[in-house]
Parts: structure tokens; C-alpha cells; sequence
């Protein structure tokens, strides 16, 4: 147990090496790199806790002049229920595509329904509005179990 | 999304005059902390932002010898800060103080608070037990509303075009008067009322309570003034009996909605439960105990 | 959309920049003025990685436009401490580990230095109350009220001196 108590690092309170550039806002997490031609991506989220999406239709947004891309699930591959290996245990692969972008479903407010890179910022959210015009919910209750 | 066009004129002619002549939809800034965030939707619409944090009389605070005469756009923080104003009006001030995080509390303002008309607002039930009154500048002139009239509805309130709110004046209260605020919240901070309780009473030698205005918020679309329920503490020296008829006059007076934040029965029920707390502690303040 | 023309002094320099009317002062802080250290951690307020004086006042810069900025006084976490050495509160987070992955501390930082120049001893109800505005996800809060109120009796100790 002696031992223990000449050692530079174990056993002692130490300073994490990245906290100077932490504690004096100069840490470079990704948000707060800029890059020259680099784009910008946003993503349309569900206003929604529980919906159903009745179409999603990105063709406005996709037009836009400064639009590069634009992603929905459907830009998936096709994809079944099983279970894949990832990351730290195993996860069904459709589950997991779904939670990425939303199939037919958003199933939590905030839940991806859309993204889009363009080449700025303004563009970028320019393209969200589009693609929000056009992008019909459902969220009434038809029917209650027991009904 | 949402474009922006800012303006900040110097007087409130010139607000009146930008707000009616405006093509599109405009809002009157001042602290922003309600209104920036509406800036974040994917609607696609054209704003006019008018700024009015230069206009003279818009961030200060007096008293004249009617009262308090409170420039709608005054920080939370700056008037937290004024002993002069909370020794009168302790319940107001300690609404005010609830508002948002010490950041927000830096910006956010009662005349904002009042116009945004959120139902939960914690300001308006304590201006309406004080009385207070929006004196309102308009492309017509001036007109004075009670507070209890101004808001309409969730999120709507009596403003016409070209209208903004240019001073808020509350009256002096009597001697032996003084008021409190109470709000239930799940979280400790940072939170939307679930029910709130504001009482402003006057009290005469012998503390039997001779006057006293009972206003409850986030219990139905707007805050309401609740008669019923300062009938029910005023000849009285608040006993249990008076308390208990205020409470259940306040619960059944309100019409709260059952939503994430809380059921509708459990927010009648707390509601008289503030109601009571409230009047006691503007009662021990009436009586000159620092609480 | 006509751009904005603002002259403003961000910790004490001088800045000129455009802007568009509907931008944060968030925004031009970190994408028009390459000041980064500031975080977006909501962009509604709610959490205080945007903490930023403004005339004095500690203010979310998310909810500030960047037209407001006009003649005003703006403090970032860039302007607490300087190249030869750290301040008294920075130094107390790194010394009470009170930081993980750091997107909360610039806020932080900038709240805390608030804090203790309005009320230099606070309590630990104090310190907590006032600093309500700022989330963290990591630490749990505890180390970076022990590094506050470490820090609060040091600055006191070091200006009794």
C-alpha cells in the first residue's frame, strides 16, 4: 500500500489536460469550426409527440438554389427487422433507422423527420420552412383500446 | 423561416406610427425573451421587430403621488432591485422575480409579461390585485385599461393596431396594506406556474381586513379577479373560517385545464391552498412582519 | 433583407459588423466575430451556455439580437482570465474538476464572475439559486458549487490583502 503515495499521476488530484482550453472557451468542439465551402446542415424536426406522417414532400427545399442535399427516410436502404451488432450491444436495425429519420411515424417531439445541407445557414433554414409547408400530420385519436 | 425588419424609434409617436403603418405582422420589443424565441419558427413570414428600449419612460420607474408609474420595458432585475418599489408592493416585486433564470430576469419585463398574456404568467394576477392600469398610446390617443380587462385570452390581449402599452400605473395602497404572490411549481426554478395566487388586502387598527383584491392565473385561459373570494376575508381577521370560504371561492372560480403540467383538479384544488397562504403573508406584511 | 451596420465593444475591443436584423447577438458573437468560446446549448434561453454581460447585465445571447449590441458593452468568456494567467474561478473548476466535456463552463464562468461581483459571499442557496439559468449534464452540479464558493472565499481572502 506504501507504494501508492509516490505516484505523479495515480492516486492524486489532478488538472483533466483539456480543461484550460475548457474553462477559457478556446476547447474547438465542432459546432465552433468554420471551414472555407463548408455547408450548412439543419434538421426538420416533429412539432409532435405522437403522429402520424401523411406525406413528406422535400421537392421545394431540394429546388432551393443553395440547397445541396436533402435526406429522408426513404433515402434509406431497405430495411427489415433484425438485430445487428452496434455499438455497444446489439439493436434491430429498421428501430434504429426509424429513430434516425422518421418512417411513417414521429414518435416524440423533436423526433428527425428531415435534414438538409446547404451552403448557408439562411438557406439551410430556408429549406426547413419549405419542407415544413409541406409536410401533413395527423396526430387525432381515432380510437381508444376498449372502444 | 422568419425575416426580420428591426426598427427603434426614439418616441412612442413614432412606435405608434411604425406599428399601424407596418405591411406586416409587427412586435413590440423589449426584453425579448418571449418574443426572439418565436423568431426560431420554420414559418416563412416577414416580422417587423419595433424596439422600445429608447423611448423615454419605457425603462424607468417612480413614484408620483398617485402611485407607481412603471415603464413597461424595466428589467426584471433593475426592478427587483428597487427597495422603494418592494417595500410597497412586496407581492409584485416577488412575482416579478420568478420569471425565468438570472439571465432572463435580465432582460424580461412586466409590460412584456402582461402583453404576451400567457395564462401561467406570475405578473398579471399580482397587478390585477393591485389595481394596476395600462395606459396605452395608440394612432387614436391614450385610453387606460385595468389590467384584469387588458388580457383577452390565451396569448391575446386588447391591443388594436398601432397600439402599445406605454406605462403601467399601479395606485398607492392604503396604510396597513401589502400584498404577495404565490406560485406552485414542480421544479424548484426555472418553471410554468401550475397555479398562482396573488392578494393584495388593507387592514385597519384593530387587523380586521377592510379591503382586499384576490386574483388567480394559470387556472383558466387568463388570470382572473376573484370577488367571491376577497368577499370572504374582507370584515374578517382572516381566521380559518374566512380562509377556508376564500380558498373554495377561488377553486370554484377556476377552470383550469388538465395538461402535462398538471391535472385539473389538482390545480383547482392548490389554487385555494395559494389563495390562503397568500393572504396570510400579506396580512403579516400589513402588519409590519418582514416576511 | 438590407444587413445591419453595428458598432459594438466586445471585452473592451471594439468590433464593426453586419448583421442581419433577425440574428442573435449569439449567432454574430460566434459566427460573425469568430468569438466561439459563447455556446448554443437551447437557442431558447433555457440553459445558460449562452451567458454573456450585456451592459453589465448577464444575459442569455440567445434571446439578445445582435442589432441590440448597438453602442452596447458585451463580456465573453474570452475576456475572463488573459494569456499569462487564469481567473481566481477558473482556476477553482480545474482545481475541483468541476467541468466534463466543458460545453456548459464558458456559461458558467461568465455567470459565476456575475455572481460573486453582485453578492461576493454567497451562500451555497445563494450560489445555487442564482445560478439556476445554467444546465449541466455532466458533473451534477455539486463540484462546480464547491469550485464556486472555493473561489468566493479566495477572491475575498485575496482582496482583504
Amino acid at each position: 500500500m506504501s507504494e501508492a503515495e509516490s505516484f505523479k499521476y495515480v492516486g492524486q488530484r489532478t488538472i483533466r489536460p483539456d480543461g484550460f482550453d475548457k474553462v477559457t472557451g478556446r476547447a474547438s468542439y465542432g459546432a465552433d469550426l468554420a471551414l472555407p465551402g463548408m455547408l450548412w446542415g439543419k434538421t426538420l424536426r416533429s412539432p409532435h409527440a405522437h403522429a402520424k406522417i401523411l406525406s413528406v414532400d422535400v421537392s421545394a427545399a431540394e429546388n432551393h438554389s443553395d440547397v445541396m442535399a436533402v435526406v429522408t427516410f426513404d433515402d434509406f436502404p431497405r430495411l427489415k427487422n433484425e438485430s445487428v451488432v452496434a455499438g455497444e450491444g446489439a439493436a434491430d436495425i429498421l428501430d434504429l433507422a426509424r429513430n434516425c429519420l422518421a418512417d411513417d411515424k414521429a414518435l416524440y417531439h423533436g423526433h428527425a423527420i428531415a435534414a438538409v445541407a446547404a451552403r448557408s445557414e439562411k438557406a439551410a433554414k430556408e429549406a426547413l420552412s419549405l419542407a415544413a409547408a409541406k409536410l401533413p400530420m395527423h396526430t387525432k385519436i381515432v380510437k381508444r383500446l376498449g372502444e | 423561416m422568419v425575416s426580420v425588419v428591426y426598427e427603434a424609434p426614439n418616441s412612442i409617436g413614432e412606435a405608434v406610427r411604425l406599428l399601424k403603418e407596418s405591411e406586416i405582422p409587427a412586435r413590440v420589443l423589449a426584453g425579448g425573451t418571449d418574443l426572439i424565441i418565436q423568431n426560431n419558427s420554420t414559418e416563412d413570414q416577414s416580422r417587423l421587430i419595433v424596439d422600445v428600449k429608447k423611448i423615454d419612460g419605457m425603462l424607468d420607474a417612480k413614484f408620483s403621488k398617485d402611485g407607481l408609474e412603471l415603464g413597461p420595458s424595466m428589467c426584471c432585475a433593475e426592478l427587483t432591485a428597487r427597495g422603494d418599489i418592494k417595500q410597497i408592493f412586496p407581492g409584485l416585486v416577488e412575482a416579478a422575480y420568478l420569471i425565468g433564470s438570472t439571465q432572463v430576469q435580465g432582460r424580461a419585463s412586466i409590460g412584456g409579461n402582461l402583453c404576451n398574456a400567457s395564462p401561467a404568467a406570475d405578473t398579471i394576477p399580482s397587478l390585477i390585485a393591485n389595481k394596476a392600469v395600462c395606459v396605452i398610446s395608440g394612432p387614436d390617443g391614450e385610453r387606460n385599461i385595468a389590467v384584469e380587462n387588458f388580457v383577452t385570452g390565451v396569448g391575446t390581449n386588447c391591443l388594436k393596431g398601432g397600439e402599445l402599452v406605454r406605462l403601467i400605473k399601479v395606485p398607492m395602497p392604503s396604510e396597513r396594506s401589502s400584498d404577495a404572490y404565490l406560485r406552485f411549481i414542480p421544479r424548484t426554478e426555472m418553471d410554468i406556474a401550475v397555479a398562482g395566487a396573488a392578494v393584495s388586502l388593507a387592514l385597519d387598527d384593530d387587523d380586521v381586513c377592510v379591503s382586499a383584491r384576490v386574483a388567480i392565473g394559470a387556472v383558466a385561459p387568463t388570470a382572473l379577479l376573484v370577488e367571491s373570494a376577497a368577499a370572504c376575508l374582507i370584515g374578517t381577521k382572516l381566521d380559518d373560517v374566512a380562509l377556508k370560504n376564500a380558498a373554495r371561492a377561488a377553486s370554484e372560480s377556476s377552470s383550469p385545464i388538465s395538461d402535462r403540467r398538471g391535472t385539473a383538479d389538482y390545480r383547482r384544488h392548490i389554487v385555494g391552498v395559494l389563495v390562503k397562504r397568500a393572504a396570510i403573508i400579506a396580512m403579516q406584511r400589513a402588519q409590519g412582519e418582514k416576511v | 433583407m438590407t444587413k445591419a451596420h453595428v458598432t459594438t465593444s466586445v471585452n473592451g475591443d471594439p468590433y464593426e459588423f453586419l448583421c442581419e436584423p433577425g440574428e442573435t447577438l449569439l449567432t454574430v458573437l460566434r459566427d460573425d466575430l469568430q468569438l466561439t468560446g459563447t455556446k448554443e446549448g437551447c437557442g431558447s434561453g433555457d440553459c445558460g451556455a449562452c451567458s454573456v454581460m450585456l451592459n453589465g447585465r448577464l444575459v442569455c445571447s440567445c434571446l439578445v439580437l445582435g442589432v441590440e449590441a448597438e453602442g452596447a458593452d458585451v463580456q465573453t468568456v474570452e475576456g475572463i482570465g488573459n494569456n499569462d494567467s487564469l481567473h481566481v474561478i477558473q482556476e477553482k473548476f480545474l482545481e475541483h474538476a468541476a467541468l466534463q466535456c466543458g460545453i456548459c463552463t464558458p456559461g458558467l464562468i461568465v455567470s459565476v464572475k456575475a455572481l460573486l461581483e453582485e453578492n461576493p459571499n454567497p451562500t451555497e442557496e445563494e450560489a445555487r439559486y442564482y445560478l439556476a439559468g445554467n444546465l449541466c449534464r455532466c458533473t451534477g452540479y455539486d463540484k462546480i458549487i464547491r469550485a464556486v464558493l472555493d473561489a468566493a472565499q479566495t477572491m475575498k481572502e485575496e482582496s482583504a490583502i
